[in-house]
């Protein structure tokens, strides 16, 4: 990001190796086998290996859904100079929040345990929203920090 | 314009319950790959009981401790506990603890499924243990499950074909788990061929129990269906084919061979390195053999039927196809040998328990290598040269893999080192009586004696005692083995972060004990 930039934006998004095109890719690879032997033991009147290979290219498939699904959710934080913009969720169903940038505060809370993860919050005049729980410890510390720059505020009200 | 961050932990895990409640409901990967290896320790240890009373009966010749029927149980029991209880599940849990710490992911890609199936082997297995004690008893036609033989199983017939459901629907739910992961979870920077060797093995694995478990789950369907719904799948006075099981069957026993075997390869392949003090010789070679074995696996199953009468040109074409695995099982070997070539090597347990297995499943290969010649295995088949075969790839193959894993990764779940001088005493007891246990079983074999028989003549008296008394000196080590576990995990010598010299992987990066969240910094690959 540009020092300076009148609009920056932050987008968040959970690591993800998959495209929906390799999930495809991935899912056709299984398919062809196993349906080929399941169909081809079935032409030879063993049927019943069929409906097992199905059930278990539905669970594949769906795992796969989900794990693409996951990967396509995104946080997205855009400041102009009057407001900061949230965008969450998944593409065409992105929730969406508004603070006005000078009373936006950026702030940590530790998880509930020692070795529990900690939550980011960034949120004005008692309303805000938890961002970035998909990033490591320290990424959220650093992102927590770019955060309070951005919005020009000092520490937390609870620090 | 904007910067985009990539996040490397989906958390998942609400606080931390405490007591029985936290082992049931954890989805944390490295609470269910402890569950499963301990589920497969306590398995180990049933299976190896049944093995025990196997052997026992077979020390004199004639009848002394159990009747054949009974005998007869205990042989299709203890392959079925060894098999789907102990090894499948051992594999699975090193699996959890392992992949997601070597590629870099906090967790498994689907943590919840994760837990379900574990704790669908629970009561699979009591459901399967409990058929001993039901009218007419366990299944005693052998693990194979035959028509029309099984078809005469008393009244836990069913309950042994939904306890088998359920493990293959446990095993399905982990595969599907493992190769999401693997393709998805990696860290940035990972590629395939970046992965390790136990990483690449797993998922070629996954792949196989994909492909295979439906084909398990429908041929015991139709004996369901043929026992109490009229069908004649398999029953020749109703027109059906009894061999024809034998050939579903096999198409998805000899991939199952290989699901047991090719996790052990991965396993093998991160050890030696580490205690050589080099870089695995020939990674991409393989890679690409570990594929070409899996391949092959789905067109070698008919060897395991040369005497049921196959066209000659059948013959020729199993016989074949399964010589060639000797090819992509060489190259290993050959890798192997040429990483330990002047390497810098150290023989901690773990790496002594890796040698053991490069040599004794050889032995094991070579005997595999034997019973594929079509005339050669007209005269072995079902004789205890089969027996003596499969379980030395499997036990001083697939056990010792899996024990050898355990004494390398130990350090890094517990954060204490095991006591190596009983580590040494364990590998050296194991590995002698292993062979004292198997090794006879070779020339029973090549004598003629039948495998699954309770009583036999009195030529074959000798080894059989040698082979018993190896197997209670086997099993007796095995406890040396448990006690250390539990030693080790009560306390000990702390482990660094990187436990041994100079370890390859992104797990040797986490502190000792790996902490319940890892990666909370962005793994370098």
């Amino acid at each position: 990001m540009k020092t300076g930039d009148p609009a920056p934006r932050i987008v968040i998004r959970p690591n993800c190796n998959f495209s929906g095109r390799s999930a495809v890719l991935v899912f056709c690879a299984m398919t062809l086998p196993v349906l080929g032997v399941a169909g081809a033991w079935s032409i030879k009147g063993y049927w019943l290996i069929l409906p097992f290979a199905g059930l278990e290219l539905l669970a594949l498939g769906i795992a796969l859904a989900i794990t693409v699904r996951r990967g396509r959710y995104r946080e997205i934080v855009r400041f102009d100079r009057r407001r900061v913009r949230v965008q969450r969720g998944y593409a065409g169903r992105r929730e969406h929040v508004e603070f006005p940038r000078p009373w936006t505060r950026a702030w940590m809370e530790p998880g509930p345990g020692p070795a529990m993860p900690g939550r980011l919050f960034l949120g004005a005049s008692g309303t805000y929203c938890e961002l970035a729980a998909c990033l490591t410890e320290k990424e959220r510390q650093s992102l927590c920090w770019r955060l309070r720059e951005l919005t020009r505020a000092p520490a937390s009200p609870e620090q | 314009m904007g910067e985009t961050t990539h996040a490397l932990v989906e958390h998942h895990d609400g606080p931390h319950a405490k007591g029985i409640r936290r082992w049931l409901t954890t989805t944390n990967h490295k609470d269910i790959g402890t569950l499963y290896l301990v589920f497969s320790l306590v398995m180990f240890l049933v299976g190896g009981a049944m093995a025990l009373v196997i052997r026992s009966e077979l020390f004199q010749p004639g009848l002394q401790l159990v009747d054949p029927h009974f005998f007869n149980q205990m042989t299709t029991m203890h392959a079925l506990v060894m098999i789907f209880g102990a090894l499948m599940p051992a594999f699975v849990g090193l699996a959890n603890w392992q992949i997601p710490l070597m590629v870099g992911a906090p967790d498994m890609a689907l943590p919840r499924m994760n837990n379900w199936s574990f704790w669908i082997l629970p009561p699979a297995f009591l459901l399967l243990i409990a058929t001993l004690f039901m009218p007419g008893g366990a299944p005693a036609g052998g693990w194979t499950l035959y028509p029309p033989l099984v078809l005469q199983t008393g009244e836990a017939f069913p309950f042994v074909v939904f306890s088998l459901h359920l493990l293959g629907a446990s095993s399905i739910l982990g595969a599907i788990n493992i190769i999401v992961t693997i393709t998805n979870m990696r860290a940035p920077g990972m590629g395939f061929m970046k992965m390790p060797m136990f990483v690449w093995t797993w998922l070629i694995t996954a792949y196989l129990l994909i492909g295979a478990m439906p084909v398990l789950a429908g041929a015991i369907t139709m004996l369901l269906t043929d026992r109490y719904f009229g069908t004649s799948f398999f029953l020749a006075a109703g027109g059906g084919d009894p061999v024809m099981f034998q050939h579903i069957f096999w198409f998805f026993g000899h991939p199952e061979v290989y699901i047991l075997i090719l996790p052990a390869f991965g396993i093998i392949s991160q050890i030696i390195p580490t205690f050589a003090r080099k870089p695995l010789f020939g990674y991409t070679s393989m890679v690409v053999a570990t594929s070409a074995i899996a391949f092959l696996s789905y067109v070698v199953w008919a060897h395991h039927m040369f005497t049921t009468g196959m066209p000659q040109a059948g013959m020729l074409f199993f016989m074949i196809s399964t010589m060639f695995i000797a090819v992509p099982t060489g190259v290993k070997i050959f890798n192997w040998l040429a990483t330990l070539w002047r390497g810098s090597i150290s023989f901690e347990t773990p790496m002594l328990f890796a040698v053991a297995f490069v040599v004794l499943f050889t032995i094991g290969g070579f005997s595999g290598l034997m019973l594929a010649l079509v005339p050669a295995d007209i005269q072995y088949h079902d004789t205890y040269f089969v027996v003596a075969h499969f379980h030395y790839v499997l036990v001083p193959g697939a056990i010792f893999s899996v024990i050898a894993a355990v004494y390398y990764w130990l350090p890094k779940w517990t954060g204490h080192m095991y006591n190596e001088t009983l580590g040494k005493w364990h590998f050296w007891l194991s590995a002698i009586f292993v062979n004292v246990l198997f090794f006879p079983q070779h020339f029973l074999g090549l004598a003629s004696m039948p495998r699954r028989i309770p009583d036999y003549s009195v030529q074959f008296a000798e080894f059989n005692m040698i082979s018993t008394i190896g197997a209670f000196g086997f099993g007796l080590s095995q406890l040396l083995f448990v006690w250390m576990l539990v030693k080790c995990v009560k306390g000990g010598q702390k482990a660094s972060a990187k436990v041994w010299d100079e370890p390859q992987g992104l797990e040797w990066t986490v502190p000792s004990p790996a902490p319940h969240h890892t990666f909370d910094t962005p793994p370098k690959v």
